[in-house]
């Protein structure tokens, strides 16, 4: 099991695959965030929702005995998100390019993570997800 | 998460989520906004003044709630949206099928 780690450039966390367990440790990410008063705050946490949600929802089924970890990097000018859970994954090449139909109430997660990382990397089976986001001082994509 | 607060202002209702729409609380925002439709409302207002984060769940809440009204000739607005979750709406061209508006 990952430990906690609120070091000053690093917030890490292993979750139970539930929606409970993501949002607690979004509002955590969200305090840590707030301390190391880190621009474009809302990005970095939309991004790390819809990744923790994916991997909690479709990844695990929300099944709490598994695990999903998740890793939020500050580095100068950018901010690394790593998220990985055991699952086997899923065939993200089959529906990355897939716009979201307008009328539909879901499948916009992947939208969302295409727009607003600037570079992500699946793996090869799809449980683990990793998302550059550059920060800026103006504006918030 | 309290409880949304819900007015009720001549034929318009007002629906205020008390914090973020997200994928851990939209299930009971859900089962409110269905209620409101189901019981008549028509122009819903949607105030999002409280409401920091929006994800995906919370966009696919809206959408749902305006093909739910589209349906029976009723209308959604959204106001005070903060300025990253109006630009998330825009991103989405959620802006193209019903009115919102930023803080």
């Amino acid at each position: 099991m990952i430990p906690p780690v609120e070091a000053a450039c690093e917030f890490r966390r292993e979750i139970p695959a539930n929606l409970a367990a993501v949002e607690e440790f979004c509002m955590s990410m969200r305090r840590w965030a707030l301390s190391m008063q880190l621009p474009n705050r809302f990005p970095v946490e939309l991004l790390t929702r819809e990744a923790l949600i994916n991997a909690v929802v479709h990844g695990c089924a929300c099944d709490s005995s598994k695990k999903v970890a998740c890793v939020v990097r500050l580095r100068p000018g950018r901010v690394i998100i790593a998220v990985n859970d055991r699952s086997p994954g899923f065939n993200w090449r089959a529906v990355w390019k897939r716009t979201p139909i307008t009328d539909s109430c879901s499948g916009r997660g992947l939208a969302i993570i295409r727009q607003y990382a600037h570079r992500l990397r699946f793996n090869r089976c799809g449980n683990s997800l990793i998302m550059i986001k550059r920060l800026t001082k103006e504006g918030n994509r | 998460m309290t409880e949304p607060i819900v007015t009720r202002e001549e034929d318009r209702t007002v629906v205020q989520p008390a914090g973020d729409m997200v994928a851990a609380y939209v299930p009971e925002l859900r089962l409110l906004l269905r209620d409101m439709v189901n019981g008549g409302a028509r122009d819903l207002v949607l105030d999002l003044s409280k409401t920091e984060m929006v994800d995906s769940t919370g966009i696919g809440l809206v959408i749902g709630t305006y093909n739910s009204l589209n349906r029976v000739g009723g209308r959604l607005t959204v106001i005070h949206a903060s300025r990253d979750v109006l630009q998330l709406f825009q991103t989405m061209r959620m802006h193209q099928r019903f009115p919102i508006s930023g803080d």
